[in-house]
Formats: structure tokens, C-alpha cells, sequence
């Protein structure tokens, strides 16, 4: 069997077919090194070992994360011979892997939209409180949803809850949330606040909550945002876009809802001291009222004595009015034809005349009539 | 029905009749009398006034 002979192109041409047939997609683990953006487009960088380097090629629109030399990245690629630059590996994605490469890749990444102004506390709005309908980001089969669910039930069970089922971890988790997100945002009956949480896990298990599509989103919500990733010790930079941060599902629902009997305990208090103030104004105006109405009977009272003693003086003034009084002093009141005599009048001797005196009345006949 | 006299009504009229013993303006001495049994008459309806003045005011206070 003889060798099979190959011009340049023509091996270039076999060796490919033969990647494509033997590994059509590999996916490696190494270090990151050499790793550089050619106008804002291409992807050039290598992935090592202590022993070995590979050229590996790519667009920047594989990229879900920030990205720096000596992380531990895992990329999915295609093996390709280029006719003029030689073996590099395709990328079709990349992702940090490691715990100390993950949180290297939220660092930069915090930074970049740190600068962008995402986690600025001025973008903060304030969470209706409590809400009457909220959206539920969530795996419905998570720790998380089921402490959630359970406090929201106890606290304040007033409360409308829509749930979106999503994946919380793995490869689809960020296309996931943030189609949640976005989703919510579009609807014509909105909610009042999205609230988007998970229990917790390894920081690659928590990692989507990190990335940069999902922390956009959650920042570009026009819904107000909760969210609660993993235990208290752990941090998303989904968080921190957020306009309220819980450090666990159980907490998101402290905040967002308050205790029903705390309310009722506060209410009734409420009434209470409203009780007294009303009881100590009402006081205070009777008070008033009585000494307005003991004012009012006191004029009223000196303006009956006033006018008793006016009609008491008249009562003795006229008294002395009475013709009556005049005959005690010995005067008569004379009459003729029963009518009073006043002068001389018409009388002629010889006239009959009634005299009335204090006690007794005299019927005389005139005997002489002279001018005095 | 005649419209009951209030006690200004009373005391206007009272008032009048007594200007006419100060002023000494009767001429007959039966008209005097019918003025002194008029103003009797009103100085009890006075009196009446007030003490139903005063019935009414207590019952307040007691209230």
C-alpha cells in the first residue's frame, strides 16, 4: 500500500474532511492566554495546558461573559486546517469554568456595567408594598420556589402570583430567564413587581444569574425587579441590577409582603390610639360646649332677672297710677250724667252730681256754682 | 288664627302706656282706667313670659 500523495490545497482539503468526520464539534477545558478582540469582531486566544497550546478563533457574539488570560474557559469548537494560517479551533462557544474563573468573570463583568451605570442606586425604584400581583421567576421544582411559596402563604396570602417555569441552571438557564423576563415586560396586564429567584448551589449552578443577557435584562425591566440567588454568602450581578436584592428566596418574600399579623397587630393598635384621640377631642369639644351653654344660660338667666326687675318697678309705678291711689290722699272725682266733671263744666245749681270718694260714693244736688 | 304676641310685642305695648301715665296724657279718668287694667294685664303676660323663661332654662340645665 503506497502513501497517498497530496498537493498543498488537496491535504489541506483531506485533513479537514477528516476533523469533519472524526470530531465534527469538540469541546475542550485549558487556560486561557493571548486573548485578544480584533475590531470589536473577531476573537483571537489560545487555550493551554502545562504542555500544550491550541489557536482557537471565534466572534465576539459567542461571548456571554468578560473574559481575561488565565481563566479556565471551556469552549466548544470545530478543529479546522486554514490553507494559510494553519490548525485553530473554531469557536462556537465559551464559557468560564472553575470557581475562581467564574468569579473572575463576574468581577470584570461587574466593572464593565458597573461603568455602564447598571447597579447605580439612583436607578432604584421603589416596590409597591405590599403587591397585589406579582410574576414568579422560577424552577417550580426548586427549594427556593417551595420556601418562597410557603412564607408568601403565611405572611400575606393576598397576593396573586403568576409562576414562569424556567431553568435555573445549565446551558439553556440564561436564554431562559431572560426570555422570562422579557415576556413578562410584554404584557398588556402587567404585574407590579417580577421577582426572580433560586436556591442555592455550586457558583457554576448559579452562574446565568451572573451572565451579562440575564443581568441586562433584569436592569432593562420596566417592571420593578426582586431577586434572590442562592444562600446569604452568595452574590449575582443579577442582584445587583435589581431594584430590591434578597439574600434568599425566603427573604425575597419577607420584603416583599409584610406579616399579616403584624398588620393586624399594627391595625388594631391603630385604632386604638385613634379611639383615645377621637375620645380626648370629642372631651375637649363637650367641654367647650358645656361652657358655651353655661355662658349662654348665664346671660340668659341675668337678662330674665333684668327685665323681672324692670316689670316689678312698673308694676309699682303704675300702682301709684291708679285713680285709686289719688282718692287716699282725700281728693273726689265729681261725675254728672255719669260723666267726669272737670271744672266748672256745665254744672248749674240745682244739677245732680256723683262724688267719689276712697271708700264710698255720694249722690248731692248743687246747691251754688262759683268761678274760683 | 290670631298670631300670638311675642314678648317685644308686650313689652312695645307696655312700654307705650306707661309713657302716658309719665307724660300725665289722659283727659278721662275711664280711659286711665282701661289703660291701668290694660297694663296689668300685660305685666302678667310678662310675668307668665318669664317664668316660662326660666321653666324652659333650668330644663336645659338639667338635661
Amino acid at each position: 500500500m503506497t502513501d497517498p500523495v497530496f498537493d498543498v490545497s488537496g491535504a489541506v482539503a483531506a485533513l479537514n474532511q477528516t476533523f469533519d468526520y472524526a470530531y465534527p464539534s469538540m469541546v475542550v477545558v485549558g487556560e486561557l492566554s493571548s486573548f485578544k478582540v480584533a475590531k470589536s469582531k473577531w476573537l483571537y486566544f489560545d487555550i493551554k495546558d502545562d504542555q500544550s497550546k491550541l489557536k482557537c478563533f471565534g466572534t465576539v457574539f459567542q461571548l456571554t461573559t468578560a473574559l481575561e488570560d488565565g481563566m479556565i474557559v471551556e469552549i466548544s469548537a470545530q478543529p479546522k486546517l486554514h490553507n494559510l494560517y494553519g490548525f485553530s479551533l473554531n469557536v462556537q462557544s465559551i464559557r468560564p469554568v472553575g470557581e475562581g474563573s467564574l468569579k473572575k468573570a463576574a468581577t470584570l463583568l461587574q466593572q464593565k456595567l458597573e461603568k455602564e451605570g447598571l447597579f447605580d442606586l439612583a436607578r432604584k425604584r421603589k416596590l409597591p408594598y405590599p403587591p397585589s400581583h406579582i410574576a414568579l421567576i422560577a424552577s417550580g421544582e426548586s427549594a427556593g420556589y417551595a420556601d418562597f411559596m410557603k412564607i408568601i402563604k403565611a405572611r400575606w396570602p393576598y397576593i396573586t402570583i403568576d409562576h414562569y417555569e424556567v431553568y435555573v441552571q445549565g446551558a439553556q438557564s440564561e436564554e431562559s430567564v431572560t426570555s422570562a423576563i422579557r415576556k413578562v415586560n410584554e404584557l398588556s396586564y402587567q404585574p407590579e413587581a417580577i421577582v426572580v429567584i433560586r436556591g442555592g448551589g455550586s457558583a457554576d449552578d448559579l452562574s446565568a444569574f451572573s451572565s451579562e443577557i440575564v443581568t441586562r435584562a433584569v436592569a432593562a425591566s420596566r417592571i420593578p425587579t426582586v431577586v434572590a440567588i442562592g444562600h446569604e454568602i452568595d452574590s449575582s450581578l443579577a442582584e445587583l441590577a435589581a431594584d430590591l436584592h434578597a439574600s434568599t428566596p425566603s427573604n425575597a418574600a419577607e420584603l416583599l409582603v409584610p406579616d399579616r399579623l403584624d398588620v393586624e397587630q399594627s391595625l388594631s393598635s391603630s385604632k386604638k390610639f385613634l379611639d383615645r384621640v377621637i375620645e380626648d377631642e370629642l372631651m375637649s369639644r363637650r367641654s367647650e360646649l358645656e361652657d358655651i351653654s353655661d355662658d349662654l344660660q348665664s346671660y340668659i338667666k341675668q337678662f330674665i332677672a333684668s327685665e323681672r326687675a324692670y316689670a316689678d318697678k312698673l308694676h309699682i309705678r303704675l300702682s301709684s297710677y291708679h285713680p285709686q291711689q289719688v282718692l287716699k290722699h282725700g281728693y273726689a272725682l265729681v261725675r254728672s250724667a255719669g260723666k267726669l266733671v272737670r271744672g266748672r263744666g256745665s254744672l248749674e245749681s240745682g244739677d245732680i252730681i256723683e262724688v267719689e270718694l276712697e271708700s264710698s260714693k255720694i249722690t248731692a244736688q248743687v246747691s251754688n256754682v262759683e268761678e274760683s | 288664627m290670631a298670631k300670638q304676641r311675642t314678648y317685644k310685642d308686650i313689652r312695645t305695648e307696655l312700654d307705650t302706656i306707661m309713657q302716658k301715665f309719665e307724660s300725665s296724657a289722659h283727659d278721662d279718668v275711664d280711659e286711665m282706667l282701661k289703660d291701668h287694667s290694660t297694663a296689668t294685664d300685660l305685666l302678667a303676660e310678662l310675668d307668665s313670659y318669664l317664668k316660662a323663661a326660666e321653666v324652659k332654662l333650668n330644663k336645659y340645665k338639667s338635661d
